[in-house]
């Protein structure tokens, strides 16, 4: 069991300046959560109030239906990852892995058998009787994460444990996480600024800016459908495009030949368009300025008269710098639209 | 000048220094190997006609120095023990509780050492006095361990602020409590600190002059560098004795620091972080 309701949570050091504000989640018993949002946002600081490393200002936290709001961390019986490893200088990779053990009076022969168990699994039985000092940034990782999977904890807090690691790495640990919560079936948050891992591994996301959540959702859910601005443009690479526009009839008018219904009062808006639902078609309204050839894809970023825009489009697909075009939107029903006062979504 | 010719006056430049460090302890242990008249005699003899009667004759007689050492090393070793330990206490308190006073604290700490023993060697002299800690060993420890102390403190906290805290929060999370979390992770990690400090107390407290000499009186209770004076008299100071027993007081610390050197060079705060 690893359910974690957290009630009107709130974090302040000061009484004035709220790091968290008023937050409400629940996260059910196996799921893979993630926050995400750009730095100072607060899901750092949420994740450590979940593990008991930093107080709760207001509101409560329950980990399977049990008050844990003031519990001190070893008594919640979550394991956490760190960004920078943490792990003990001082003690050999099988230490470390028999620390938690031994912390939870774990019987030694058990014990060891656990933890080859856990070091055949994560590749570190060759390891074992080497100290942290003579690992590489990846070796360290998976020691990290084997030092969490051990014992068999509620829940796993990750916090931004791939930032540290190059991007292939990355790429790797990504799947090697996500495996080891399909084989274990443990809850996991996980906290990240990376929205490439937010997309690909979490079950649902909680986007969070200025300490409040923004969204929550499948991360299908979150692309797509964006509840405002913030979430439009801080999820997806390239960014969304925003256009001023206004809202009269029931529609907004896309350059004269297509129209984005809406079923709101007449207003000015903004309309994101994702740049893989922009199609060039000769015109002269944008100009081509700079191209990224990622290989599988295009990149092309146009100017307009007031306005840069990127569009995603096949990589085989020639097209050049200095060349004009117009832009038509793919699938109109996919696009966002979001009132120009409030920035919250109109459409979805 | 080619990087051969630098390489060159470098390494004369560092054999020059590390010759006039060494050269006072080469006349000590050649003094010490010598009969009173060799060492008066110019041009001075080196290590010829070696004296190992000396050391047998400082542990002889009125001048028998085991009983100074023996008193030396209880005052330095429990001076070191209650460093170590009210000076870890006091820094890890300091380094990581962020309460009020936290900085006023540090700043008073450094401001005793400011004060040389020779003025505080009055006022507790009146305090000990009342105390009845005159001529008392365990007196001679109160007063080094007040000295040594605040350097304690500071040495060991800049070495626990090093240590990241995530440490201590990867422990919690393994199940230990904050006792626990200090003793299996952030004292082992801060060894060589630990370790600095406790060499330092012990030194401060094995070369103690001043408090010695003022606070005792009973021959039975001097310590070593009072027992080095002894050696001096009205009309002739045994310098081959002295520097015997001199090369004896030296013992414990040499050993000491040999044991430990390699805490010391190794820093390991930093190790099991990311890279």
């Amino acid at each position: 069991m690893g359910k974690i309701i957290l009630e009107n949570i709130s974090k302040t050091y000061n009484d004035e300046h709220y790091a968290v504000k008023d937050i409400s989640l629940t996260i059910e018993d196996g799921e893979f959560i993630i926050f995400v949002g750009p730095s100072g946002c607060g899901k750092s600081t949420t994740l450590r109030m979940i593990a008991g490393l930093e107080s709760i200002s207001e509101g409560k936290l329950y980990i399977d239906d049990q008050e844990m709001s003031k519990a001190s961390p070893k008594d919640r019986d979550l394991s956490m990852v760190f960004q920078d490893f943490a792990l003990y200088p001082n003690m050999t990779v099988y230490k470390n892995l028999q620390y938690p053990l031994k912390m939870h009076k774990v019987d030694k022969d058990e014990a060891d058998q656990t933890i080859h168990r856990v070091a055949s699994l994560l590749g570190l039985d060759s390891l074992l009787d080497r100290k942290p000092s003579q690992l590489s940034g990846g070796q360290k990782q998976r020691v990290a994460l084997g030092r969490a999977i051990v014992r068999q904890p509620k829940a796993f807090l990750m916090d931004e444990p791939l930032s540290n690691l190059d991007a292939k790495l990355r790429v790797d640990m990504r799947y090697e996480i996500s495996q080891l919560h399909q084989t274990l079936d443990t809850t996991v948050v996980y906290v990240t600024h990376d929205q490439t891992e937010a997309m690909t591994m979490g079950d649902r996301i909680v986007v969070m800016n200025h300490g409040n959540i923004q969204q929550v959702g499948t991360p299908a859910e979150i692309y797509n459908r964006p509840q405002n601005l913030f979430v439009a443009e801080f999820i997806g690479t390239p960014k969304i495009n925003i256009f001023n526009k206004e809202l009269s009839n029931g529609q907004v008018d896309w350059s004269g030949q297509q129209h984005i219904l809406v079923d709101a009062e007449d207003q000015e808006v903004l309309v994101g368009v994702r740049p893989e639902n922009l199609k060039l078609r000769p015109g002269k309204s944008y100009t081509v300025k700079m191209i990224e050839n990622l290989g599988s894809e295009q990149h092309i970023f146009l100017d307009g008269e007031d306005k840069q825009v990127v569009a995603q489009v096949a990589y085989d697909d020639d097209i050049q710098i200095g060349e004009q075009y117009e832009l038509t939107i793919i699938k109109p029903e996919r696009v966002n639209v979001f009132s120009a006062e409030s920035q919250e979504s109109i459409n979805f | 000048m080619n990087n051969k010719t630098q390489k060159i006056i470098r390494t004369i430049i560092a054999l020059i220094l590390v010759f006039l460090l060494i050269f006072p302890v080469f006349i000590l242990l050649n003094s010490s190997l010598q009969t009173y008249e060799q060492i008066r005699s110019w041009p001075p003899q080196w290590f010829t006609n070696l004296q190992w009667s000396n050391f047998v004759d400082i542990f002889q007689g009125n001048q028998n120095i085991l009983r100074p050492l023996l008193n030396s090393l209880y005052v330095s070793t429990l001076t070191m023990i209650l460093c170590v330990i009210v000076g870890s206490l006091a820094s890890y308190a300091v380094s990581r509780f962020n309460f009020k006073g936290n900085k006023a604290f540090l700043m008073a700490v450094i401001l005793t050492q400011m004060f040389s023993p020779v003025i505080l060697v009055t006022p507790m002299y009146t305090i000990f006095r009342d105390l009845n800690l005159l001529n008392s060993l365990n007196g001679l420890v109160i007063a080094n361990t007040a000295t040594a102390l605040p350097m304690s403190i500071w040495l060991l906290y800049s070495f626990f602020t090093q240590v990241s805290k995530t440490y201590e929060e990867a422990a919690w999370m393994d199940g230990s409590s904050r006792l626990q979390a200090i003793k299996n992770v952030v004292i082992p990690i801060s060894m060589p600190g630990i370790i600095t400090a406790g060499l330092f107390a012990f030194i401060t407290a094995w070369g103690d002059i001043v408090f010695v000499q003022s606070f005792i009186t009973n021959a039975d209770l001097r310590t070593m560098s009072l027992a080095l004076l002894n050696f001096q008299d009205l009309y002739k100071t045994a310098y081959e004795l002295q520097m015997a027993a001199s090369v004896v007081s030296s013992i414990p610390t040499v050993i000491i620091f040999l044991a430990i050197q390699k805490y010391l060079v190794r820093g390991m705060s930093n190790q099991g972080l990311k890279g």
